[in-house]
């Protein structure tokens, strides 16, 4: 059945992260050429022996861009969810944990945070910061903590009915002991697997600004900036606009794929040896 | 009275069962139940006997065909005469064998009426629409619900725990069923409310001379409802006796060890170390915690030896 | 001086829609438990002894009415509850989780001492110290309640709470764990409030106690009197409801010649 097949299939989920990684990690050392040099003689020039992506309108290797570009894309993703990971659960462990005022507090700002539409208000704040990679991770985290926060609330809340909990107060344990030894460590995982889920979305988004040229300068070696430039050539040298697309979306599929298997591991309780009784 | 053993009629026979349960990738658990044979003639009333892992449930599952998907079983269940396929349901299911199960307060869809629940039935069956309602009546009448239109209109979580289960067995009866597995229908329960249970379950029996297979780990009940006992002892059966000579005469060294824990003989804990004779995974399977156990029990599995008509034990010290 | 004393406790739980909806799960209950006693508290489910054992423990507040604690210290108050399984915390091991209340106390503070005296009560619950490496996952019912009991101890109670200790566990476990509750107030003196729906268990250990019914206590006593002179008509119900089978045993010249 699926899930089979799935256990065999999870060796590519692996590989395919060390490839993303180890990409991103050695890039300098894996270009062919400058991905910055230009070389007007051999614009748009197909993939070839030298040029193993080919060159984009400005005679600059599309490998070499790619290889660069990885680096810049997982940084983004990584930094966005990391901070929408911090933010979100901090104030979702705070949430559902305390009082009902301060509960109510915060799903409020929940609220009229997720009311928001997304990617419309991401836009606007990356339009008003004006470009650059800083401005980019802050319009990417202003909203993005929310859907965190919203998911670690509820692990909270229901964590906070487990006996273990109901235990730990009795043993005279105070509320913060409590909150980041006891709930905290029960929630990693889902958090886990949120998050790397979230990662192939920040790269998507990240990817999209570029596209719009609201984030990097133009000339970066970036997937999204790359796409956009590459759209324009789309008919004559599709090459230029293809492997980025191609790019964002295999990493985009490897981050959801490694959210799933992380999410069956940890439903199958293979993460804790379990002995049933 | 005497003729009844003559005559009497195999209804279900479970012989040389064996259910794995599959854990993970390739892992399979050891079985929770290995080479069993049981069987309940019409009208007899069954009680297996065990503590939770023993595999009593396992037993029920199989004889419902509700074994989970992946599962290894070997071994046949034979239903008058007729051997049935422990995994697919078949009309017999639901409508001969019905099963009464553990935690009846989950067995019931939570979005629909009682009512509704139990029309589907009917309606299955092909019950006349205009005498559905009077039948249902009857029927909650019989399992002793006071206000039958009420629970009928009802979502299950309007209603109690005990209602719930009395919903559950009004279920299972409405088909006039031959055989009925209850699973531990007085688990956690209260005395007064046991009690009910188990009077309620006494008396439908009684009404249609229909077979019971109790599932219990509560040995008074299972002696107040049934004719016949087994002991199950992790997956195996390990003795065999009529009710009438449990409390006196039981001889299994398991049998007893949990006769003793009860209250009512001083809450005796036992050893549970055995006498340190090991086994290599071929003799007994009780040597472990068995306060009798001799070298022999370390190297060959016991076979059934009557020692009394109607009473078999395996055991190697009982001679 | 009385180790627990509830008088004219009552408990109101709201819900609904402008908390119209109350339930009374404890209704007027007045109740002394005195020091170095067992003390069995019976009823279905839904009488409100649960409840009734939250108030105990103060892990609740009364509506009504005051809980008296005859102890200096919150901590000399514990409980043990009813489903074994989850009073530990899955990410943690057992030798970590037994550990920390000596250190978040700051009771023991050498190292070795705390091993010593962890191992003390190990020894006291009949657990081997293998499981102190290992998850709560990886150990049985009957274990893990027997750890329950070994990790308040640490803190010296001189009230336990025990709310349907064994309920979950099969019976030969049972016995054990009563067994060992037994042995702990002898050897430590501290009270315990038995809360079982099980009379015959009840029973075989506590000298006196107590039936609620529909959130009231209906009758206090000993047990032997409770059990052969019952005076309300609930506990009357009870104990016959709860003794019926016992004296419906076959007997050897049964009916059907199975014999």
């Amino acid at each position: 059945m699926i899930k089979m097949s799935k256990k065999k299939g999870y060796i590519v989920v692996w590989a395919g992260l060390g490839i993303l990684l180890g990409v991103a990690l050695f890039a300098p050392w894996l270009t062919l050429h400058d991905p910055y040099e230009q070389n007007l003689a051999n614009r748009f020039a197909p993939p070839s022996a030298e040029y193993w992506l080919g060159t984009d309108e400005l005679g600059r290797c599309v490998f070499s861009r790619l290889v660069v570009g990885t680096r810049m894309s997982l940084f983004i993703g990584a930094a966005v969810v990391s901070i929408n990971a911090v933010v979100g659960s901090l104030i979702g462990l705070l949430s559902g944990f305390g009082s009902r005022w301060i509960d109510a507090l915060v799903m409020g700002l929940l609220d009229i945070v997720q009311a928001f539409p997304g990617a419309i208000l991401t836009l606007a704040v990356a339009g008003i910061l004006g470009p650059g990679l800083p401005n980019m991770i802050l319009a990417l985290t202003v909203l993005g903590w929310a859907g965190h926060a919203r998911f670690v609330r509820s692990m909270v809340l229901s964590l906070n009915e487990r006996e273990f909990i109901e235990s730990a107060r009795s043993l005279g344990y105070g509320s913060f002991h409590v909150l980041f030894r006891h709930v905290l460590p029960n929630c990693l995982g889902p958090i886990l697997v949120f998050s790397s889920m979230e990662m192939a979305g920040a790269i998507m988004m990240a990817a999209g600004l570029n596209f719009l040229g609201l984030g990097v300068p133009v000339s970066t070696p970036e997937w999204g900036a790359m796409l956009n430039q590459g759209k324009d050539y789309f008919r004559t040298a599709p090459h230029l606009a293809a492997f980025p697309g191609l790019a964002i979306m295999i990493a985009a599929l490897e981050f959801n794929l490694l959210g799933d298997y992380l999410r069956d591991r940890i439903d199958e309780g293979g993460l804790i040896d379990e002995w049933k009784d | 009275m005497g003729n009844r053993k003559v005559i009497a009629i195999m209804l279900l026979e479970i012989r040389n069962l064996t259910v794995r349960y599959r854990r993970s990738g390739d892992d399979w658990d050891r079985p929770a139940v290995s080479g069993l044979w049981v069987a309940v003639e019409q009208g007899e009333k069954l009680a297996v006997v065990g503590e939770s892992g023993a595999g009593k449930t396992t037993i029920a599952h199989a004889v419902m065909g509700i074994l989970p998907p992946m599962t290894r079983v070997e071994g046949e269940i034979v239903y008058r005469g007729q051997r049935i396929d422990s995994r697919m349901p078949e009309g017999i299911r639901g409508k001969e064998i019905v099963l009464i199960p553990q935690n009846a307060y989950n067995s019931l869809n939570p979005v629909l009426p009682a009512g509704t629940q139990l029309e589907d039935l009917q309606a299955e069956d092909g019950v006349p629409s205009p005498l559905r309602r009077q039948q249902l009546r009857s029927m909650l009448q019989r399992v002793r619900l006071t206000d039958p239109d009420a629970v009928l209109a009802s979502f299950p979580h309007q209603l109690s725990g005990g209602m719930k289960q009395r919903v559950l067995l009004a279920m299972g009866l409405l088909r006039e069923p031959r055989l009925i597995i209850a699973d531990e229908p007085t688990k956690g329960l209260d005395p007064v409310r046991r009690l009910g249970v188990l009077e309620l379950l006494k008396d439908l029996l009684a009404q249609k001379q229909q077979s019971l297979m109790l599932i219990t780990h509560d040995i008074r009940a299972a002696v107040f409802l049934c004719d016949t006992v087994v002991m199950m002892y992790r997956g195996e059966l390990v003795e065999k006796l009529p009710v009438s000579r449990l409390y006196e005469y039981s001889s299994h060294p398991y049998t007893i060890a949990l006769l003793n824990a009860s209250p009512q003989r001083g809450l005796q804990a036992g050893q549970n170390a055995g006498n340190g004779i090991s086994t290599g995974g071929r003799g007994c399977s009780y040597v472990a915690c068995c306060s009798q156990s001799v070298p022999v029990c370390g190297q060959e599995r016991p076979v059934w030896r009557e020692i009394y008509p109607g009473h078999l034990v395996r055991c190697h010290v009982v001679a | 001086m009385s180790l627990l004393e509830l008088r004219n406790v009552s408990k109101v739980f709201r819900a609904g829609w402008f908390k119209k909806i109350e339930v009374v799960a404890v209704r007027e209950v007045s109740l002394r438990i005195q020091p170095g006693e067992i003390f069995g508290l019976m009823g279905e489910s839904g009488s409100g002894k649960s409840t009734l054992g939250k108030l105990a423990l103060g892990q609740m507040l009364p509506s009504s009415g005051e809980v008296w604690w005859g102890v200096e210290d919150r901590l000399a108050v514990q409980g043990i509850a009813q489903n074994p399984y989850g009073a530990f915390n899955p990410r943690h091991r057992i030798g970590f989780a037994l550990e920390e209340p000596l250190v978040y106390h700051d009771l023991v503070k050498d190292k070795q001492e705390r091993r010593r005296r962890i191992g003390e009560l190990l020894n006291l619950v009949g657990i081997g110290e293998e499981c102190l490496g290992r998850y709560p996952g990886q150990l049985s019912g009957g274990q893990l309640q027997r750890l329950a009991i070994a990790r308040i101890l640490l803190l010296n109670p001189r009230l336990i709470v025990a709310d349907e200790p064994t309920t979950m566990l099969d019976l030969p476990v049972q016995a054990q764990i009563i067994k060992l509750l037994k042995t702990v107030n002898a050897c430590t003196g501290a009270s315990i409030l038995f809360i079982s729906h099980d009379l015959h268990l009840v029973a075989a250990t506590v000298e006196r106690a107590g039936i609620m019914h529909g959130g009231r206590l209906v009758e206090v006593g000993y047990i032997q009197d409770l059990i052969n002179k019952p005076a309300h008509p609930y506990t009357k119900l009870f104990v016959a409801s709860a003794l019926a089978d016992a004296v419906c045993r076959p007997s050897v010249n049964d009916a059907f010649g199975a014999g």
